[in-house]
């Protein structure tokens, strides 16, 4: 009897990647033989023996053929006479049909190594097709091993699998493993591609197939298609290392803009509720485990709402706590903005763009939990309990826009106006000095959040650093003719990254007082006092 | 400001003695009262321009100086490139080039009466102004560069205006020297479609009555009568000229140290006339003032539309064009040495006396006129350049009343509404896109332009010509 290392432990040598598992090979020996050298037989199906000190495995070599539909309908022959080259014979792809002796040389009957170096996915033989669930092997390897490509006569073979009804018998189960394994994998977009360019996407996961030709407004989707959006937020997700749950809620948080009538695109309005659905036919029909199932429904339900939290009014943040339930279970509420960050993000140039939504949303909570419901519970009827807790925690809430963001006022300056805001935090002084700055034209509470617009700066120091970020924003006001009312600023020592909320000047509405022409070096100051709210100010020309 | 802090040189001079840091005098020309008023911010401003490298005779303050940034407002300075000398982006401001032209009508009040509402309509329906508000043009990249070459002589070009408004126009209207590729493509785009608006603050167009008559002769010259309309226009270089002050501002204070410049101030950044940051800065000013005499001359054409609409035959001729927020070279003659310098004006008009080559022919004998800009409610005035003047204040005058009270204040004292009905009853028209807007700029935050101009006056800047009263105000 001879032993052979095979498969994923060849490849993945040779891919110069660790090695997990080793599976081996023997050839010319009986069940009866490998019971006497001491392993011990394990396989149900065909022939397989654990290694009585390593535990890893050992196969006699074998045959297959197919007797029947899906994966099970399978006639093994193990017998002493089965060579090397038969036994590879029966595996998916060359790259896996490669073997090595005792001694270290490399059998590779099928050409595995070339196509490992052109980095093809190719099937061994026309036995490919007598087993489905090789599809979707062939795509989780795709999200795994990056620029590999499928061989056209496999993506051939695949469609005319895909063709026969082959896929349509997998079990369930049998999916859901692989898709979330494929998931789980580096670059999980890729897996959805090789499915979609075999047709078997639109057998195994129509909600998800539909998603792509399904175009969004380029304002707020520079993809545009839904599909190319959703294989950039679970890329997002995977390179963040996000769980399963969260990259399964992310894979299926826009199901509904696959439904939307093509007359309403690109505008999907009502796509969560619509998505909630879909989302549950599919979960039902896949088995998905409850943890997946939960989340993904609250994502698709509320991702919309989560993104919008800080221009939400306080009873609405309140509502949207309950409902994806952050008081109970604080762990799942976190995976929840986790998806929501990766569906932000899975957008081109959105990718390190602030978002202030979680913060947010993890601020409002603690200030809702923070009431004390058996306090309230005490003051009112019973009847009423409910009400004036999500009252209670709706003021808590509001609570927070007036003060915990700080304050801004205007000084006098004798042609001009000083404009200066204060905070718990250099970045929150700065937000309120922006605001201190639109009040010199507007009232900044007139003015709506219907723009966001991306703003970077670098200084020398926290002062220059002001008079940059209000000069960036009376550019950004005076070329895009924008007032702004809302901002959210993140500060890296001397860099500062925000957002602004605003919309186009309307003199009607905005009465616009006076255009600013600059920020200036004028009473320039930021300083923290003894109550540790931190201050910044300047003189802004106008 | 405590008048014990200066040397009083005559009853409308006021010197400081170079000490610590300064390298000059520091010289205010105002009267006592004028003086007392003033914030002590504008001595600490002024004896701070007077430290700064290069710098020539005396840090000057005009009758109507005020707190301003680094440079007080109504302030003249003027270095000499070869002796270290310095251009500052903060010593000319924000809003480069700003200025006033004013225009004859030829038309009497009393022909003008009847059609005074309709006017005041069509002129704010037809010159846009306010915030975000856009003008007749869009420039793109070349068409960009060519306006910023050639100032008001690129509007003639293009149809807005006539040659003979080109003589009326500090330097023929066409700033030499102007480099579009200094000016940054922010700036460019801060411009895109801003040729041709007001923009907001305390600039305006007016129509304005001839009330008075000062100097028979330079009226007459002028061709100025009382009881005649003029129109004034007050605005500058917009967008453009507000992003190259902030970028150049900027790269001042960052590079100041390293040419051994130590700021008592940041907004005094400056860097030596021949160094590479110094000349692409006056490329880019000089770009700057171009684009505001193209603003004004766009604006001009608009008002000549109006007038055409409302009173066919009118001829709406410029009697001139001045700037107030300039540094330019020029010869000047110091201790007997005629001598190029580099004079900076922070809302401070030029003046140039008689026999001055740069003024035109018809022009030369009597002196330039100056014009100074009222405040909605308040007379305007037209000034003339003296020859005591070219001695003073390297040839400079005031340049309008200068505010008395910050915005803050003014918005705390008057209503909007309130003062345009008040305004009306007095027969002043005000046209404005925002109340608040007015309610910041109400006559009573500035100062009495009558004292100011009657200590420029005192002091030889400039001679008083005529007083004008605001009819129409179409306020950005």
């Amino acid at each position: 009897m001879k032993i052979y290392t095979v498969g994923g432990a060849v490849r993945d040598r040779l891919l110069g990647l660790p090695v997990a598992d080793r599976d081996h090979v023997v050839v010319g020996a009986t069940p009866e033989d490998m019971v006497s050298l001491g392993y011990q037989p394990v396989g149900k199906d065909f022939p397989v023996f654990l290694h009585p000190q390593t535990h890893e495995e050992y196969a006699l070599a074998r045959t297959e053929r197919k007797s029947g539909r899906g994966y099970k309908g399978f006639t093994v022959y193990a017998t002493p006479e089965v060579t090397l080259e038969e036994d590879l014979r029966r595996r998916d792809l060359t790259i896996n049909a490669m073997a090595e002796d005792e001694s270290g040389t490399l059998i590779d009957p099928y050409g595995g190594r070339a196509d490992l170096a052109a980095k093809v996915f190719r099937h061994v033989s026309e036995a490919f097709a007598e087993d489905p669930v090789r599809i979707l092997r062939v795509a989780r390897f795709a999200a795994r091993f990056d620029g590999f490509v499928v061989a056209p006569e496999t993506n051939g073979l695949m469609r005319r699998m895909v063709a026969d009804g082959e896929v349509d018998a997998l079990v369930p189960e049998r999916v859901w493993q692989e898709i979330a394994r494929g998931l789980m994998e580096a670059r999980p977009s890729r897996m959805f591609r090789v499915l979609r360019a075999c047709g078997a996407l639109e057998r195994l996961l129509p909600e998800i197939d539909r998603l792509f030709g399904a175009p969004q407004p380029p304002a707020h989707h520079p993809e545009v298609d839904t599909g190319e959006h959703v294989m950039l937020v679970v890329d997002w997700a995977a390179r963040h290392a996000m769980s399963l749950p969260v990259r399964f809620a992310a894979l299926t948080h826009d199901l509904g803009k696959g439904v939307t009538p093509r007359d309403l695109w690109p505008r999907h309005h009502g796509h969560e509720a619509k998505g909630v659905e879909l989302l549950r036919a599919l979960c039902e029909r896949l088995r998905v485990p409850a943890d997946c199932r939960d989340l993904a429904i609250a994502v698709a339900r509320d991702h919309g709402n989560a993104h919008r939290a800080p221009e939400l009014r306080p009873g609405t943040v309140v509502e949207l706590l309950e409902r994806v339930d952050a008081f109970r279970r604080p762990e799942r509420f976190e995976a929840f903005l986790e998806a929501c960050e990766c569906d932000f993000r899975g957008r081109p140039g959105y990718e390190d763009r602030p978002f202030p939504a979680p913060d947010y949303l993890r601020q409002a909570l603690r200030a809702a939990q923070a009431v004390d419901a058996g306090a309230v519970a005490l003051r009112v009827e019973p009847a009423r309990i409910r009400e004036a807790v999500f009252q209670a925690r709706a003021q808590a809430v509001a609570a927070l826009h007036s003060h915990a963001g700080g304050n801004w006022e205007h000084f006098p300056h004798q042609a001009d106006m000083g404009v200066r805001g204060t905070g718990p935090t250099l970045a929150a002084a700065f937000e309120q000095a922006a605001l201190a700055m639109t009040a010199v034209v507007t009232d900044p509470s007139r003015v709506a959040p219907k723009e966001a617009v991306d703003i970077r700066c670098e200084a020398a120091g926290d002062e220059l650093l002001l008079v940059d970020w209000l000069n960036a924003l009376i550019f950004e006001m005076a070329a895009r003719r924008l007032l702004f009312g809302r901002f959210a600023v993140t500060l890296d020592g001397h860099r500062l990254h925000a957002t602004a909320w605003g919309e186009p000047v309307d003199p009607a509405r905005h009465e616009p007082a006076v255009e600013i022409k600059g920020a200036t070096y004028t009473e320039l100051k930021i300083a923290k006092n003894e109550a540790g709210q931190w201050l910044a100010q300047c003189v802004v020309d106008v | 400001m405590d008048l014990a802090r200066f040397k009083q040189v005559s009853e409308v001079e006021w010197q400081v003695a170079p000490s610590g840091r300064m390298r000059v005098p520091a010289v205010i020309f105002a009267d006592q009262a004028l003086v007392r008023e003033m914030d002590d911010k504008v001595y600490e401003q002024l004896t701070n321009v007077a430290s700064l490298p290069g710098i020539v005779q005396a840090a000057y303050a005009m009758p109507d100086a005020h707190w301003g940034y680094g440079f007080p407002i109504g302030g003249v300075a003027a270095f000499d490139a070869d002796a270290g000398g310095v251009v500052s982006a903060g010593g000319v401001g924000f809003d480069i080039s700003c200025g006033v032209r004013t225009l004859h009508t030829g038309r009497r009040t009393d022909e003008i009466a009847p059609l005074k509402q309709r006017l005041a309509d069509r002129l704010f329906a037809h010159i846009p102004a306010g915030v975000g508000s856009t003008g007749p043009l869009r420039l793109n990249a070349a068409g960009m560069d060519a306006m910023l070459r050639g100032g008001a002589r690129w509007a003639v070009e293009h149809g807005y205006g006539s040659a003979a408004d080109l003589d009326r126009i500090e330097e023929r209207g066409c700033m030499a020297g102007a480099d579009p590729d200094k000016v940054s493509e922010q700036a460019k785009r801060r411009q895109r479609d801003e040729i041709g608006t007001l923009g907001s603050g305390n600039h305006y167009l007016e129509l304005q009555e001839i009330m008075e008559i000062h100097d028979a002769k330079a009226a007459d010259r002028f061709r100025l009568r009382v009881g005649e309309v003029v129109v004034s226009i007050h605005c500058g270089s917009r967008g453009l000229g507000h992003q190259i002050g902030t970028e150049f501002l900027r790269q001042m204070v960052a590079a100041a140290p390293s040419y051994g410049i130590e700021l008592p101030d940041r907004e005094l950044a400056c860097a030596p006339i021949t160094s590479p940051l110094g000349q692409a800065y006056l490329g880019a000013m000089r770009a700057a003032i171009n684009c505001a005499l193209a603003n004004r001359q766009v604006i001009t054409h608009l008002a000549r539309q109006v007038f055409a609409e409302l009173l066919p035959g009118t001829h709406l001729t410029l009697i001139y064009d001045v700037s107030h927020n300039t540094c330019k070279q020029e010869l000047h003659t110091v201790d007997g040495q005629s001598r190029r310098l580099h004079v900076h004006r922070k809302g401070a008009t030029r003046a140039f006396g008689p026999g001055h080559p740069a003024l035109p022919d018809d022009l030369r004998d009597i002196g330039q006129p100056v014009l100074i800009g009222g405040s909605m409610g308040t007379a305007s005035y037209i000034l003339v350049g003296t020859e005591t003047g070219m001695t003073r204040a390297f040839s400079s005058a005031c340049h309008g009343a200068g505010r008395a009270m910050s915005r803050h204040q003014a918005t705390r004292q008057w209503r909007g509404r309130s003062l345009v009905d008040a305004l009306a009853s007095q027969g002043i028209l005000i046209r404005s896109p925002s109340l608040r807007g007015v309610a910041e700029e109400a006559p009573g935050a500035y100062k009495n332009v009558s004292a100011v101009v009657e200590a420029a006056e005192r002091a030889g800047l400039a001679r008083k010509v005529a007083r004008l009263k605001p009819l129409v105000c179409i306020k950005g």
